[in-house]
């Protein structure tokens, strides 16, 4: 009896995946447990593991197509089972419900298809290329085999990442899965939000103090030192409680100021950019927000993160300080209204009371979109970052 | 005869040849234990529970049993497809305890079911026992196909003054093949130790012997090749083994060879389908009243020297024998799946650090200003001497390769220096030439055999082919075949359709043998020397309008090891592989079509077998397009096969259809405006690779 391979629900908030890449071909042995598909919701890729041991047969949804979750793709059984006749229904492919570039080219018709309407061939190279920058062969003009074939630089051409003339290219990494929606999400960021970026220096020596003295006995009690990050949070957290139109987005005919105080945490991983979220960051104790970033961020870097734990941010934090930048401008998440650019600490000579002392000084990076909020309303929240740092006394 | 008379001749005739009586009943228990075989296979291929061709030997058991009874445990023996007598006697000789007997006996019934328990692991089957590191060097299944083989392996002990004899067993019909001709003849010249035993009995299959031949007598033909033609009765084990020691003796004393005609007559058909409508019945009853067991029984029993009882006690002991044979046989398990691709080639000697080092050399040499350059010639002479002077073992031999120094200069000198016993001019007999290699090879020599034009080739085909590339595989791995034929191909010098081909397919097409085609003196030497020192039998296949070539070449030993392509010139925008010749016509292509701004990488495979098939691949991937160029026809050609593999490693990287350039499928022309057009030149690679990039 074949085993029913489907797309499992992948949070809370996940309809529809992606069809990104079968890992194994059609008809070939797998094993409980390894991985055998991958999707893409519109947060990140995840694999898809076999449930049983068995041949796997692909049912016939190409790899690019969007299908519901539940959605049957494949059967699992001997090798001469086949999908049709342990198919239980054929589900709708539809789109995605808020498109994105990257749904707009899962919606492409399949590449196939589309040489076959056509009277062009398009060459084994070609293809290959297209699949995976996701360039829709309809549109490639050919000018191989005297403009009767499709070839690579065709493909190359509309990606736009043909290489420049003279420069050799030493490896091309295709733009799908995580990468992919990383250069989307943040094109469309820059394109479309009116940034505005304020530098605000702290002076931090009072903090670094504090947390010097509790960092071995907490190290000891919770099992972790509590970082700047984790301070950071929670102050951001409470702040954005008493800034609200920083803790907002745009919908189409209005500002929305949101409820939960949600703080996403830029992560950099083997796969790319990630941003696990904690939720109700305002709510929780400074254990249970450093916990919570250190167990999602151990998982992100696995390529073990669950989506519901990479969505649904309503502010985040990104820290490039430990690789000594001092200040930064980063691109705002949407539909975030804005983001916190985090530089390094260091001892730099300050001027107090008249004379010129070492401080351990701190330069935070506000980046808004101005569509949302204004400058001053902006610069006061900074402002109360800046007071709480200096003058912090206990660990909030 | 009356039993008195009868006594005194057997008595006489033991005492002449110096044979106990414990001998004689070796004999006819050896002889009995062959029929017994054959009588039980023969069932069982009539019960259909075994499958397969088996020639059956019964009725010949004489000439087997007496011959081999004749030689030292160090001698040698080629055997036939009607084989199971040899192999049996042979290996009963050599057995020396009634276990070891039983375990020979049960190794040949296995080896005839297909079983992994039987002398080659079920690979070779009844046609192919062998048992070379006693001796034995197999049967084969080509009529005639071992008497080179023989020559060979008694060329080896004429080297090596070893005092061994070399037993060449084979039938009536094979002594009207080529090889018989040549293989008498090439013995004779040199006086080898070796001693031909012709199983004449009468039918060729079907045909019979006097239809084929208008001399009545096989032995007679000796006298063409100034040896002794020797007849005896093949039903007499005595007259028999009489007979060859006399040979085995002159052979020894370094007098040459002879041919022993045994009169014999098989009992059964040819194979086990045969319905025997050419012979009669009263034929048959007239060959098998003289049957060869009763035959030695009875002079036994005449000579008092056996009685009733001890030979029905002896006919029990024959069918126990069998019995434990045949259940060990069946029981033995079937080959494991794994083993259809073991045994095809021996192990390489060289290691992964051999090929870095190789690399490494190559680098160098195209960093550095050359610091000695000589021709490709100078270089296949170089690689010879060095080996000859490493290995007492190397030899070489070909037509004109002695004083003359080969037709295009390779063995130059070599002759002077080694002497006659080791740069060998051989008579124009190319099959005996592949085929004395591939016995000398067997018998512990590294022969280079030199065929002077690859055209040539097809007439030793059936010898290294089928007998040097196959004998390790179908002897379940149990030999090695190290030997290298040194040949030239190619066209240019405007000699026409038998001097010009490129026939290397030929040769790749077989397993068990590489196939190597260098472009470079570099390439030249190292290859060659890597080849000699392979314990496989390999093609080196040169081209005559490289010898003239010159290339900076390191003095001294370097190997490059077979299997390992060069890239000649790295480009990005197409693939050229190629091979041989070829492989300066792309150069030169390549440096063109720069100006063009293609650019190209030319991959030389160096050797096409082995293929080192990851270089085309990793090349293919970077570029997208192939174009593979080889001076052989179009049709069927080695490229193709690149091609195909191609296909399958790397299909999704290709951005054009693959293209070949190759020779038009016509006999080379000797015209010159003609050749050119049947040959690819410059202008055709070049245009090749633009429309690859088009």
């Amino acid at each position: 009896m074949a085993t029913e391979l489907f797309i499992p629900k992948l949070g809370q908030t996940v309809e529809e995946v992606k069809l990104v890449h079968w890992l194994v071909a059609d008809g070939a042995k797998v094993s409980q447990g390894q991985e055998i598909l991958e999707v893409e919701t519109d947060k990140a890729t995840f694999p898809i593991e076999s449930p049983t041991d068995g041949h796997l047969h692909i049912g016939p949804f190409p790899e690019g197509e969007v299908v519901p979750v539940l959605a049957v793709v494949a059967v699992i059984g001997g090798p001469d089972d086949c999908f049709e006749a342990r198919r239980p229904s054929n589900p709708v492919p539809t789109t995605m419900s808020t498109p994105t570039p990257a749904a707009a080219r899962a919606a492409v018709p399949p590449v196939a298809a589309s040489v076959q309407e056509g009277s062009t061939f398009a060459s084994p190279r070609a293809r290959k290329l297209a699949r995976e920058t996701g360039v829709d062969l309809a549109q490639v003009r050919p000018t191989g085999g005297n403009g009767t074939r499709i070839v690579a630089r065709d493909v190359e051409a509309l990606a736009g990442s043909a290489p420049v003339a003279g420069v050799r290219v030493r490896e091309r990494v295709p733009l799908t899965g995580v990468r992919g929606l990383i250069a989307d999400n943040m094109a469309r960021s820059v394109h479309t939000t009116a940034r505005v970026t304020l530098l605000m220096e702290i002076d931090a020596t009072a903090l670094v103090e504090l947390r010097t003295r509790h960092k071995d006995r907490l190290s000891h009690e919770w099992g972790f030192a509590p970082g700047y990050n984790d301070i950071l949070v929670k102050l951001v957290a409470e702040g954005l409680r008493k800034f609200p139109y920083l803790n907002a987005r745009l919908a189409a005919d209005a500002i929305e100021w949101l409820e939960p105080v949600h703080i996403g945490l830029a992560v950099d991983t083997d796969r790319g950019l990630m941003v696990p979220v904690v939720r109700d960051a305002d709510q929780k104790g400074l254990r249970q927000v450093g916990a919570e970033f250190r167990e999602r961020i151990e998982r992100v870097k696995a390529g073990r993160a669950l989506p519901d734990e990479l969505t649904g941010g309503t502010f985040t934090i990104t820290n490039l300080g430990m690789y000594d930048v001092d200040a930064f401008t980063p691109v705002i998440r949407l539909p975030e209204a804005a983001i916190l650019g985090v530089g390094r600490i260091a001892p730099k000579p300050a001027v107090r009371d008249g004379v010129i002392v070492i401080r351990q000084l701190w330069t935070l990076c506000l980046v808004f979109d101005h569509r949302l909020v204004d400058g001053a309303p902006a610069a006061r929240f900074l402002q109360y970052l800046k007071q709480r740092i200096e003058g912090i006394v206990e660990l909030p | 005869m009356k039993p008195a008379d009868r006594k005194t001749a057997c008595s006489q005739t033991m005492k002449t040849q110096g044979v106990s009586r414990d001998d004689l009943l070796t004999y006819l228990r050896q002889m009995m234990e062959i029929r017994a075989l054959e009588n039980q296979i023969a069932t069982l291929l009539g019960q259909a529970t075994l499958r397969g061709a088996s020639h059956l030997y019964a009725g010949e058991e004489a000439v087997a049993v007496g011959a081999v009874a004749a030689l030292r445990d160090d001698d040698w023996i080629t055997s036939t497809h009607r084989g199971h007598g040899h192999a049996h006697a042979h290996g009963d000789c050599h057995a020396k305890t009634p276990a070891a007997r039983q375990e020979h006996y049960n190794q040949m019934m296995a080896e005839v079911l297909g079983k992994s328990g039987g002398y080659c692991k079920g690979k070779g089957g009844s046609m192919h026992i062998a048992d070379v590191a006693h001796g034995n060097l197999g049967a084969t299944g080509i009529v005639g196909g071992n008497l080179p083989v023989a020559v060979g392996a008694a060329l080896a002990q004429k080297q090596k003054n070893s005092g061994q004899v070399v037993l060449c067993f084979f039938g009536d019909g094979a002594s009207n093949t080529g090889n018989f001709h040549e293989a008498l003849n090439m013995a004779s010249i040199w006086k080898l130790p070796v001693v031909f035993v012709v199983e004449n009995n009468l039918y060729g299959m079907s045909v019979p012997w006097r239809e084929v031949s208008a001399l009545p007598d096989v032995a007679s033909r000796a006298a063409a090749y100034g040896f002794p033609g020797i007849i005896v009765d093949g039903m007499d084990v005595l007259a028999v083994r009489g007979a060859v020691a006399e040979a085995v003796a002159r052979a020894r004393r370094g007098e040459g060879p002879s041919l022993v005609e045994a009169k014999t007559y098989r009992w059964f058909g040819h194979s086990h389908s045969d319905p025997r409508v050419y012979r009669t019945r009263e034929e048959e009853a007239a060959w098998k009243a003289r049957d060869p067991i009763h035959r030695t029984r009875d002079d036994l029993m005449a000579a008092g020297l056996m009685t009733e009882e001890a030979f029905e006690q002896m006919k029990r002991e024959v069918d126990a024998k069998l019995a434990a044979a045949l259940a060990f046989a069946q029981t033995s398990p079937e080959p494991k799946p794994e083993e259809v691709d073991t045994d095809v080639f021996a192990p390489a000697h060289t290691t992964p650090a051999d090929c870095a080092a190789e690399a490494q050399l190559r680098q160098r040499l195209r960093a550095e200003p050359p610091a000695r350059v000589i021709t490709y010639a100078q270089a296949i002479q170089e690689a010879l001497r060095e080996e000859m002077l490493r290995d007492g073992r190397v030899f070489i031999m070909g037509e004109d390769v002695g004083l003359y120094g080969g037709a295009y200069g390779a063995t130059r000198d070599l002759f002077k220096e080694f002497g006659p016993w080791r740069v060998l001019d051989t008579p124009i007999s190319e099959a005996a030439i592949g085929g004395a290699a591939v016995g000398a090879a067997m018998a512990g020599q590294r022969p280079v055999a030199e065929i002077m034009y690859v055209d040539f080739t097809p007439l030793a085909m059936d010898q290294i082919a089928n007998q040097g590339a196959k004998n390790r595989y179908m002897f379940g791995g149990r030999t090695s075949v190290p030997m290298v034929v040194r040949t030239e191909g190619g066209a240019g010098r405007a000699i026409a359709a038998h001097h010009s081909q490129s026939l290397e397919a030929l040769w790749t097409h077989f397993p068990g043998i590489y196939v190597v085609m260098p472009a470079t003196p570099y390439d030249a030497k190292g290859l060659l020397k890597a080849a000699i020192r392979d314990d496989n039998p390999v093609m080196f296949i040169e081209h005559k309008m490289l010898y003239k070539e010159k290339g900076p070449v390191p003095e001294g030993d370097y190997v490059i090891p077979l299997g390992v392509a060069d890239v000649k010139r790295i480009g990005k925008d197409v693939t050229i592989v190629t091979y041989s010749r070829m492989v300066l016509l792309a150069l030169e292509a390549a440096n063109r079509l720069a100006l063009e701004g293609i650019d190209v990488e030319v991959v030389d495979l160096r050797t096409l077998k082995p293929l080192d098939i990851d270089t085309v691949v990793t090349s293919v991937k970077k570029t997208g397009r192939f174009v593979g160029v080889t001076e052989a026809y179009e049709n069927t050609s080695f490229i193709n096969e690149v091609m195909a593999q191609v296909n399958e490693a790397a299909f999704d990287w290709l951005d054009a259809p693959m293209v070949r350039v190759a020779a038009a499928n016509v006999p080379v022309p000797r015209a010159e405006i003609l050749e050119d057009i049947a040959i690819p030149n410059v202008e055709r690679i070049m245009a090749a690779c633009r429309k690859a990039v088009k």
